[in-house]
């Protein structure tokens, strides 16, 4: 049994974005522990969005960005991402491999597996907070990276799950670094039955069968 | 008024008006299927996501097996012509490095494959491709059927003239592999 996307309450999405904060912070939380500054984050964004609503949700289709993609099964599938644009993945790789601020200028196979591992330990760290959140068994795949077009790197993702849905309720945590251009986007895409596994895990599950 | 419309993801999308461009922004896996009439002056483009619909049929411009008959109904239903269609493809990139498990990172070459099985079917061969490799692509169809193709780090640049007149009509068989990665086959002829 799924959940009608369409008929998710208000409530349902409120817990969403509990997830989505607790994922978000807790991987925000090994960043700023990792680079030693502090991290803000905004409020997170649940959605329902089409392909092409997901693939254009940062604006900016054709503007470069690196994308870290991890797959995720078990319990409740789903997928997560972490996503940057192009100046704030130099911002971060100047951070990452000590070097002066503005003095990445381009990202290359050392840079972008800098950003890979990173990525991997911030997907990794959002994924374990809903792991333990909701006391659902969650595995990760191995992460992927991709830097490219905003929307090609978002539609490459998107194609996975693709097949399901028309549309796929997406929580987007926006986050930044508070004295610098760093920014990024924790994208979280739970299949739709794994929504219902989540809000079950979570004690919502009398409002999603009676709703 | 030129028009331009943008053709996101599932969708088609056909224009006849003088000035006016179809644009695929940001393929990545996806393919953006050009396609054109020189007499009638009819341009399509589908934004194909996946090879095989598997029989659903909601939203055939989702699929390559339901999109190809779809974007050539709608095409002749604005006066174009199956026998005059000329195709060009762009996208079917792989963009993700360290492919993960489980997750379907090859489906850009399996596009390509499965919209030319569609065409194919059609009696249609694409008269110039750029796909597979790992760049992501926007593409651009223009009312005089000029296909347009950006890759980030390249200049932009004319992958087909589907108006050309001096080009015979569909017949061209050029093919190509897509796991062997880029393939440019530009009809412009050489200022």
């Amino acid at each position: 049994m799924t959940i009608a996307l369409e008929n998710l309450s208000e409530i349902h999405t409120d817990v969403l974005r509990e997830v989505g904060n607790i994922g978000a912070g807790n991987a925000m939380t090994s960043l700023a522990t990792m680079l030693d500054c502090k991290v803000d984050m905004s409020v997170p964004r649940v959605s329902l969005m089409s392909l092409s609503e997901f693939a254009q949700m940062t604006g900016g289709a054709e503007a470069l960005s690196v994308g870290i993609y991890m797959p995720v099964e078990g319990e409740a599938p789903g997928h997560v991402a972490f996503l940057l644009p192009e100046q704030a993945a130099m911002r971060l790789v100047d951070r990452l491999l000590g070097r002066a601020p503005g003095e990445t200028t381009e990202l290359g196979d050392l840079e972008c597996s800098a950003l890979m591992e990173v990525g991997n330990i911030l997907t990794s760290s959002h994924l374990m907070a809903i792991c333990d959140m909701t006391g659902l068994q969650l595995l990760t795949c191995p992460p992927a990276l991709a830097y490219d077009m905003t929307a090609a790197i978002l539609s490459s993702i998107a194609v996975n799950f693709a097949s399901l849905e028309e549309r796929a309720v997406t929580i987007v945590t926006r986050i930044e670094e508070a004295s610098d251009t760093m920014e990024g986007y924790f994208i979280y895409v739970p299949e739709p039955e794994s929504l219902m596994r989540i809000l079950r895990a979570l004690g919502m599950i009398e409002q999603v069968t009676h709703g | 008024m030129a028009e331009t419309l943008m053709v996101g993801m599932g969708e088609v999308k056909i224009t006849r008006s003088a000035g006016g461009v179809l644009i695929a922004l940001g393929l990545g896996s996806c393919i953006g299927v050009c396609a054109y009439d020189p007499q009638a002056r009819v341009a399509g483009m589908a934004h194909v996501v996946l090879p095989d619909s598997a029989g659903n049929t909601e939203v055939p411009g989702k699929f390559a097996d339901t999109a190809i008959p779809f974007l050539v109904e709608a095409m002749r239903r604005e006066g174009a012509s199956v026998t005059r269609i000329r195709v060009a493809l762009a996208g079917g990139a792989q963009l993700f490095r360290h492919q993960g498990t489980g997750a379907r990172l090859d489906v850009g070459p399996r596009n390509a494959e499965a919209v030319q099985a569609a065409l194919e079917r059609l009696n249609i061969y694409p008269v110039a491709m750029d796909v597979g490799g790992s760049a992501g692509r926007t593409v651009h169809l223009y009312h005089d059927g000029v296909v347009r193709v950006k890759t980030i780090g390249q200049p932009e640049r004319d992958l087909a003239a589907l108006g050309d007149p001096e080009r015979a009509y569909g017949g061209n068989t050029f093919r190509t592999n897509p796991a062997q990665g880029t393939a440019v086959v530009p009809l412009r002829k050489a200022a």
